[in-house]
């Protein structure tokens, strides 16, 4: 019957099915540290937590006052992370990724993280169309939120005279100054220059390896420099 | 890949800290004035320096949030800061990554 089925379907009919079986293949693992879930700023961190570390195939679930919350996986930055703690490296990359997911405003926004990482897992390849559509280096993000003071950078993309205004109309301004406080960007996140010039080593830290860039829709007049 | 996002900063800072209430200002033995509590700093630095697990307070305010009992919409100065804190704040953080994610 199956084979019938699948006779009748288009190539792309047949690529949704393969799609909808490894959704149905992600394994829900138990989450050990249930503190975070119990609030729901904790679940929403959380969320984007397992949404970095994990790969599509994996997620955690975890049951609050009878309510069962799922925390689907994604990127696969830290996939390790699923059966033992995380290494320093591994926190730097945690770190990263949730900085370049935060937003100033909490308002859904599209981006695409990028990493220069040549080990970096396939939720960070691009298409062609992708960095077509997304050509607008907004700035690399990295740093620390593990440990007991937490730190993250922001290194600044494109650098053109209206960025700014750029930024602020995506709804994108983590890496734009902020407003009272010299040298932190709105999200509070240490402005450590251009990315270009490769500032990736702050406090004697190298955070090369961790970095991760985004990108976002180009302006609609390029005036780029 | 694409991502959609939606995770704002007041989200990722409160979610950062965890609040401990305590009976008066003295927190770890230490005395408040100029002294640092886990990062807390606060005669210690100017306004714009002032951390909260080294991070700035200044502009943590976004979404309505209160931090540690301070109301950071007012953008409360370095002296409201001393007289009205109540608690210090831990990373959750720390203790998630130090073991696995799953059981």
């Amino acid at each position: 019957m199956m084979f019938i089925i699948c006779r009748q379907l288009s190539k792309a009919g047949v690529f949704f099915l393969v799609f909808i079986a490894s959704i149905a293949a992600a394994t829900e693992h138990p989450l050990r540290n249930e503190s975070l879930a119990q609030t729901e700023q904790g679940r929403q961190l959380l969320k984007y937590l397992v949404s970095c570390a994990l790969p599509e195939t994996d997620g955690v679930f975890v049951v609050v006052d009878g309510k069962r919350y799922v925390f689907p996986g994604n990127l696969g930055w830290v996939p390790d992370w699923i059966d033992r703690p995380m290494t320093v490296a591994e926190k730097r990359r945690m770190s990263a990724c949730i900085a370049a997911h935060t937003n100033f405003f909490g308002k859904t926004v599209r981006i695409s993280v990028r990493s220069d990482n040549p080990a970096a897992p396939k939720g960070f390849q691009t298409t062609a169309a992708e960095r077509k559509n997304y050509s607008f280096f907004e700035a690399g993000f990295f740093g620390n939120l593990f440990v007991s003071n937490p730190v993250s950078y922001v290194c600044l993309g494109n650098d053109f005279a209206e960025r700014e205004k750029h930024l602020e109309n995506l709804y994108r301004v983590c890496s734009l100054e902020h407003k009272n406080v010299t040298g932190f960007s709105r999200c509070n996140f240490k402005i450590v220059g251009l990315c270009k010039d490769k500032p990736f080593v702050q406090d004697g830290v190298d955070y090369s390896r961790e970095i991760l860039k985004v990108y976002l829709p180009a302006p609609s007049r390029s005036n780029a420099k | 890949m694409i991502s959609k996002v939606k995770l704002s900063t007041g989200l990722l800072l409160v979610a950062l800290t965890q609040s401990h209430a305590y009976a008066d200002i003295s927190v770890n033995g230490l005395p408040l004035n100029g002294l640092q509590l886990n990062g807390l700093e606060l005669n210690g630095l100017p306004l714009n320096g002032l951390n909260i697990n080294g991070l700035p307070l200044n502009g943590l305010n976004y979404n309505g949030a209160r931090l540690n009992g301070l109301d950071l919409n007012g953008m409360k100065t370095l002296n409201n800061v001393e007289t009205s804190v109540e608690s210090v704040t831990v990373n959750p953080l720390v203790s998630l990554a130090d073991e696995s994610l799953a059981k």
